[in-house]
Parts: C-alpha cells; structure tokens; sequence
C-alpha cells in the first residue's frame, strides 16, 4: 500500500523538536568536572594496546615458533618477548585494540 | 592538558550535555547510571572525533551514539532482570503486569519517545534526529546522508507514524497525537 500525504511534516518536526530537546540549560554540579576530567585523562594518554591483544599475540608467536621450530621453550621465550616489546611498544597500533582504562593498572605511561 | 580533538569534545559537552542526559534518562534506572551512559557516549565521541568533518551534523550523531548505549545498556538489563524474575522472584513479574495500560504522565513522554526513536530502523532513525536535532530541512538532509529527497521524505512520515502508533499504544492523549496530525 502506498503512503499518502508524504510532506516535510514540518510542523510535526517542530512539535517533536519541543518534546525530545528541551531540558535543563546546564548540566548539574559536578557532572560537568567529571566529564571533563576523564576526557583530559583519555586524551593525555598514548595509544596503549590492550593486555588482552598482547595476550593474543604472545600466543601467536608462541604457536608460530613452536611449528616452526620445534622446541617448545623456544617458543616460549619468544612469546614473552613478543608481549613484552608489543606492551612496552611507544608507537600506536590502531589496528588492535585501544584500551585507555587498562595501562594506569599495567603502570605503563 | 587536553589535544585539539578532547577540546573538540569538550566544547559538545558544553553545547549537547545537558539536552543529552535527558536522553540518557530515558534508558537508566538513577541519576547515577545516566551519568553513565553519557561517560561512555563523550568516550566513544573521543575515539571517533575525527570521523566528523561537518560539524552540522555533529548533533544527530552524538543523539545516535547515546541512543545506542542506552538502547543496549537497558536491552541487557531488561535480560538480568526477566532471567532474575523468572528463577528467583515470580512476584516481580505481576507488579509488571499491573503497571502495563495506566497511561503515563507527561514528563514519561520524552521517555518513551526515545526509547521508541531508539528503535527505529536506522536510516528513518538518521532522518529523524537530522530533522529535529541538528534542524535540517528536508534537502539539506538529503544531501547530507546522500539520499533523494523522496528517500528522507518517506523515512521522516513512517518514522513519525510509528512514533504516533507507539504512542497511542501507550496510552498518550489524543489531544496530542492530534497536533501530529495523525
């Protein structure tokens, strides 16, 4: 069935506008520091990967060498080294994921 | 100490916050879980400052990320609480029950409003907060998500005939669904 009377509803608009955004003109005490604050904190932070992307890399280089080369502490020692070096790592690797909350408790900055 | 992209944001806490916390009240349980809500809308606002090059459009886009944050926090929260009320409190279930068809008072509008706009298919969801929110016409719109105006004029009458058909089934005055015309 086809729609009829398909208009700009303007005024239908407008009346919507006055329901869903009229409030408060500030935002309450308090709320707007708090806000602010967290953003300053996020925004100072560089790009850390996630202890859960270094996790899975580690895994990664750990199954990786092992097929490759046999030994198993072999594959060990590269995994922690591959996790350590991805967690410490000073560049951003966007690819992966960004988990600002998570270096204050790994002590990284 | 913040860069240009966190005092980019700080600048929509300013102009959007407080209109976006009662949209954040539509989905939370306290003030304390609105606060919530809107936390997490300015830290994905942070994350993707960059996507927004027109800032025109920057209104309907933050009302879209709060919609879907509050939309999802209460769509798990309504999963606990079914899980809850059926295994551990049946009771809970016949209060809900009695509540149903009492017809809300008039601040519960804007809370159903939104959680009905929450709902909307996605492009009738992008006309609408485009329409109301950043004030575009019809055109404007059009050019903005690049869809003919025919597109955003189909999309803005189903999206506010299902609006008025939610309503009406809430039980909201008739006086006003008259003033929508519909």
């Amino acid at each position: 069935m086809k729609d009829a009377k398909i208009d700009d509803h303007d005024e239908d608009v407008r009346l919507l506008r006055s329901l869903l955004t009229s409030g408060e003109e500030q935002l309450p005490l308090g709320m707007r520091s708090r806000f602010l604050a967290r953003l300053a904190v996020n925004s100072a932070r560089p790009l850390r990967p996630s202890r859960a992307a270094a996790g899975v890399l580690g895994v990664m280089a750990f199954a990786g060498t092992s097929i490759l080369t046999g030994p198993t502490w072999l594959g060990l020692i590269v995994a922690g080294a591959t996790g350590l070096v991805y967690a410490t790592a000073a560049y951003p690797l966007t690819a992966l994921t960004y988990a600002p909350d998570e270096a204050p408790k790994l002590g990284l900055r | 100490m913040m860069d240009a992209g966190a005092r980019r944001v700080a600048a929509w806490i300013d102009e959007f916050g407080p209109r976006l916390l009662g949209v954040a009240g539509a989905f939370a349980q306290d003030a304390d879980d609105a606060e919530d809500i809107l936390q997490e809308t300015w830290m994905v606002a942070l994350r993707r400052e960059g996507c927004v090059r027109d800032d025109s459009q920057v209104g309907a886009w933050l009302y879209r990320i709060v919609l879907n944050i509050g939309r999802s926090r209460a769509r798990k929260r309504s999963r606990r609480t079914a899980l809850l009320t059926r295994w551990f409190w049946p009771e809970m279930a016949l209060d809900a029950v009695a509540a149903v068809g009492t017809p809300p008072v008039a601040e519960e509008i804007s809370t159903i409003l939104w959680r009905e706009v929450a709902a909307l298919p996605s492009l009738q969801k992008t006309v609408l907060l485009h329409r109301v929110v950043d004030e575009m016409s019809t055109s404007e719109t059009a050019r903005a998500i690049d869809r003919a105006e025919g597109t955003v004029k189909v999309s803005l009458h189903r999206a506010i005939r299902r609006l008025a058909v939610r309503l009406r089934a809430c039980g909201v005055d008739p006086v006003l669904l008259k003033e929508m015309r519909l």
